[in-house]
């Protein structure tokens, strides 16, 4: 019975911050601001297609609340999750498309006077980042005689580790995991204004490198190679050089 | 009253007609254009316009569904280019160029049966 109200008042929540957060952003759909709404670069750059789209997401994030708040009595707490993650998906590809669609439309109008073509070859960091993926497979088909066939994939803060998984699907999901940098990296090259990275397409290089180094790092704890501590020491090296290299992005800026 | 409502049926059926006619004409001019070169939308806008006096312009809705069914057929390819902000330009691909040629023959079809027509009345 506990339980059952503890579902059910997790869901009527969720339900009611939706219509709260849609209420909120479509009070502001016509006054473009950093802090709320659809934030994206042709929503910066366009007034109109910061009212189109900001119109849109507060009504659907509106109707979603309500809707999820009917379903709450009636779905179980996984199904309700399943409706509510493909609604917020759902928000997120329709406001950029209609963001995007009123940006191009406005583009149109606007005279042309003086531009430069901005090439960014995205391509050979594109297949830097590729090779490393292509380096860790190789890695994997050499030790994987020596792995466990359960091996731990997350390390708590305390260097730890608290999860564990089929050696198989481990590597699987992280096989997955670095595909996220070269997914951005072609994106960003498409939709400079969607994924604005394409300015810092090193830095997302080095992030890939270093992420398929941990993962190494990682199997290697898993046999034994190396201890805990140097992941850890990795890991705090890196959001370091981050926290500098930021900075001093932060303070060259133009 | 009965006036009223044919001139509204006339209105949406030229409208129809008009779009129908058009459609396919904006596809083939754009295309022409881009031949001689990557073009902004406004760009193409412009030129239709000075071609034709200001009558035969589509709407810049028009235009960007024109563009994008262009580029989903795999005619046109667009990128971006930097001005105060963001610029969408046009560029033609290698299959827009090789459907461009038959257009053309198909365009030369077209116009050599009007002249006849014409020739006739």
């Amino acid at each position: 019975m506990i339980e059952t109200i503890n579902v059910f008042s997790v869901e009527l929540s969720v339900s009611l911050i939706l219509i709260f957060t849609g209420a909120i952003v479509y009070a502001f759909k016509n006054k473009p601001n950093p802090y709320v709404g659809v934030r994206i670069g042709y929503t910066y750059l366009s007034e109109e297609a910061w009212k189109k789209a900001n119109t849109f997401a507060g009504i659907f994030l509106m109707l979603s609340g309500f809707a999820l708040l009917l379903l709450s009595a009636i779905l179980p707490l996984i199904v309700y999750l399943a409706v509510f993650l493909s609604l917020l998906l759902s928000l997120v590809v329709l406001s950029y498309t209609i963001a995007k669609k009123v940006y191009e439309i406005e583009d149109i109008k606007v005279p042309v006077t003086n531009y430069r073509v901005e090439s960014v070859n995205y391509k050979p960091y594109l297949i830097l980042q590729l090779i490393s993926i292509f380096i860790y497979i190789i890695f994997v088909t050499v030790v994987w005689d020596k792995l466990p066939s359960t091996i731990a994939v997350h390390f708590s803060i305390g260097g730890k580790p608290d999860i564990y998984t089929n050696r198989f699907y481990g590597i699987l999901a992280t096989l997955v995991i670095m595909l996220v940098v070269p997914a951005l990296t072609f994106f960003s090259s498409k939709e400079p204004l969607f994924v604005n990275c394409h300015r810092n397409l090193g830095f997302l290089t080095l992030i890939q490198w270093f992420v398929v180094f941990t993962m190494a790092l990682v199997l290697l704890y898993n046999i034994h190679f190396v201890s805990v501590e140097t992941i850890v020491a990795v890991c705090i090296g890196f959001v370091a050089f981050t926290v500098v290299w930021t900075f001093w992005l932060w303070k060259n800026r133009s | 009253m009965y006036g009223e409502l044919n001139m509204d049926r006339k209105d949406r059926a030229i409208r129809k007609f008009r779009k129908e006619l058009r459609s396919g004409v904006y596809s083939y001019l754009i295309l022409k254009f881009l031949k001689t070169g990557e073009l902004h939308g406004y760009a193409i806008r412009k030129l239709l316009e000075e071609l034709s006096c200001g009558k035969f312009v589509p709407s810049a809705g028009a235009l960007y569904d024109i563009l994008k069914s262009l580029q989903k057929q795999g005619l046109v390819e667009s990128f971006w280019v930097m001005e105060t902000r963001p610029r969408k330009c046009y560029r033609l691909t290698n299959l827009g160029e090789e459907v461009l040629v038959e257009a053309e023959k198909e365009v030369r079809l077209i116009g050599e049966i009007l002249n006849k027509l014409e020739v006739k009345e």
